[in-house]
């Protein structure tokens, strides 16, 4: 051990580390390194930024930029595609989709962190197999059922729809968060005379405040562009926003361009916000878990 | 610590979340394949299903397009997004921005990517206005609504896929082996090629295999910069087109399965290769 710390801290080792042969060949592949990293977040930002120009540009063709900016499209596209309407039903759907979601798994979350059974491991990995396995093959069936027993294009059909996107992801995390709860505090309430509800109620849920929290914002995000599933039982009214959207894309022939895009802007802006909450999230869970 | 084990009352709280998966996963999973095996509309057992698909070119012809559009992608991916990833290894300042935007079109999704496209990429937009611009060519390449569309869409997200998964992994390697291995003489390659690779290998693999897995049931891509009608007529693109054109669920699960083997067989054959490396953690030990 003492042999090893010492080599480490030889400066002849820091001598190696440090030097760098500034020949053709290191140039040469620096450069090419840096330019295929340039080009590719060139385009990345390129395409956002015109999508951006061509939603609020005036008359756009083959100008570098457009001749002017307004909002005439934006507010155009937002009435055409009754935008407000469907953020309506997203929000309705994936809002009770997620309670409940919440409500199903804390339980089952609890018993699989906290009791020894035969098989647990098992069942653990099975809560994981639907969001690991490829969406199409249980949609097309889901599709078939939900068709023949007249729960396709309604509301409570999306919503229950949407459970089989939440419960086992949110079963997933709440596993890692109760894990890391200290169990001595509800071994402290049992020795002091808790009944079981109490326990749930008054020690537990509190405790896993965080990483409900992280849960809930985690299957939101998931059930807000979950696409493959829902457009399969999708009505004409009942449709999630990703699903407008690409219904009206896919039959986009005669629409100006500048609509379209304003209409992609409209599902760009939502997910950028939530890009931005579970990148937050994220770094508050790691230094609450300790990873 | 030892866990209490279960009693009767807790294998009941374990239903409210089994219920929902056995109901909307495990059923319609078992009906599925049991679909692809019943004439339309019916009971009863048939192959007819999977003998239309394999006899019929509109059908079968999906294997060879998807694959045709999709390995090329993967590999390109795999290599660009490697390079980019091993030059941008360990820390220095404004590494967070550049991978920030690496895995940005990733917090986009596949439409917005699409559209995003075919504004960038449209016979006038600013790429073929760049390249005229400076004298690459002469008339404006068509990459929208064809085989590069599709390509260009699957190579971005991709891109964007693997380095969020590169990027920690190379820095969970312990900087301290390469740094062994130069001290001891070797050259920068020799370092990657006998130190690094190995190690980053079976990681790499795996990732690769998740990336061509998703790939392979490629379809907004495909529908919206694509052409739907011929060169990248996917295998979803025809199991959408079965369930939803002509409500056909039991040939829409043919495809849906044909596909999932297809899948399968890409993780065996990324299962074989990373059985004959280093399968382990080379992380700092401290």
């Amino acid at each position: 051990m003492k042999h090893e710390t010492s080599v480490n801290h030889t400066p002849a080792i820091k001598g190696v580390q440090r030097k760098k042969r500034m020949g053709f060949g290191r140039i040469a592949y620096s450069t090419i390194n840096w330019l295929m990293i340039i080009a590719f977040l060139t385009v990345v930002l390129g395409m956002t930024l015109v999508v951006l120009f061509s939603a609020f540009g005036k008359e756009w063709y083959t100008t570098v930029l457009p001749q002017g900016f307004t909002l005439e499209w934006f507010i155009k596209a937002w009435n055409a595609y009754e935008i407000g309407t469907y953020y309506k039903v997203t929000l309705q759907i994936v809002v009770s989709a997620t309670v409940i979601s919440l409500i199903l798994s804390i339980p089952t979350a609890y018993i699989l962190a906290r009791r020894e059974f035969p098989y647990k491991n098992g069942l653990i990995s099975f809560f994981q197999l639907p969001f690991t396995l490829p969406e199409l093959v249980y949609a097309i069936p889901v599709a078939s059922i939900f068709y023949s027993i007249g729960l396709a294009e309604t509301i409570p059909g999306l919503i229950i729809v949407n459970l089989i996107i939440g419960v086992p992801f949110s079963v997933f995390l709440l596993i890692l968060f109760t894990e890391s709860l200290d169990p001595r505090l509800e071994w402290a309430a049992q020795s002091l005379g808790a009944n079981k509800y109490k326990l749930f109620t008054r020690i537990i849920v509190p405790q896993l405040v965080p990483g409900i929290t992280t849960a809930t914002i985690n299957i939101f995000i998931r059930m807000f562009s979950t696409f493959t599933i829902i457009l399969l039982i999708s009505g004409p009214k009942t449709q999630t926003l990703p699903v407008m959207v690409f219904s009206v894309l896919q039959g986009s022939g005669t629409q100006p361009p500048a609509m379209l895009n304003s209409l992609a802007l409209t599902l760009m802006l939502p997910l950028l916000l939530f890009a931005f909450v579970s990148l937050w999230i994220s770094s508050y869970t790691q230094k609450r878990l300790g990873k | 610590m030892q866990q209490p084990a279960a009693r009767k009352t807790d294998y009941l709280l374990l239903l409210p979340a089994l219920i929902p998966i056995a109901v909307l996963f495990v059923y319609p999973l078992i009906k599925g394949v049991l679909l692809t095996f019943q004439p339309t509309g019916e009971s009863g057992f048939t192959l007819d299903n999977y003998i239309r698909f394999f006899t019929e070119p509109d059908y079968y012809m999906t294997i060879f397009r998807t694959l045709y559009l999709v390995v090329p992608a993967a590999f390109l991916e795999l290599l660009f997004a490697f390079a980019i990833t091993y030059f941008i290894r360990g820390k220095f300042k404004g590494k967070g921005f550049i991978a920030g935007l690496l895995i940005f079109p990733l917090t986009l999704g596949s439409l917005i990517i699409d559209m995003g496209i075919i504004a960038f990429f449209k016979p006038n937009g600013w790429f073929n206005q760049f390249l005229m611009g400076i004298g690459i060519i002469d008339e404006p390449l068509t990459l929208v609504y064809n085989y590069w569309g599709a390509f260009i869409a699957l190579f971005i997200l991709g891109v964007a896929f693997l380095s969020s998964n590169l990027i920690g992994m190379m820095d969970s390697i312990d900087p301290n082996l390469e740094q062994a291995a130069r001290s001891l003489g070797a050259s920068e390659f020799t370092t990657f090629r006998r130190v690094f690779y190995p190690l980053i290998r079976s990681n790499l693999l795996t990732v690769f295999g998740l990336n061509l897995i998703m790939q392979i049931g490629v379809y907004t891509s495909a529908i919206i910069v694509g052409n739907p009608a011929s060169e990248t007529r996917t295998f979803a693109v025809v199991a959408f087109e079965e369930a939803m054109r002509y409500f056909n669920y039991n040939m829409s699960n043919t495809v849906a399965v044909v596909m999932a083997t297809t899948q399968l067989i890409v993780i065996a054959i990324i299962f074989a290769l990373r059985k004959r490396g280093f399968v382990g953690s080379a992380s700092t030990f401290k």
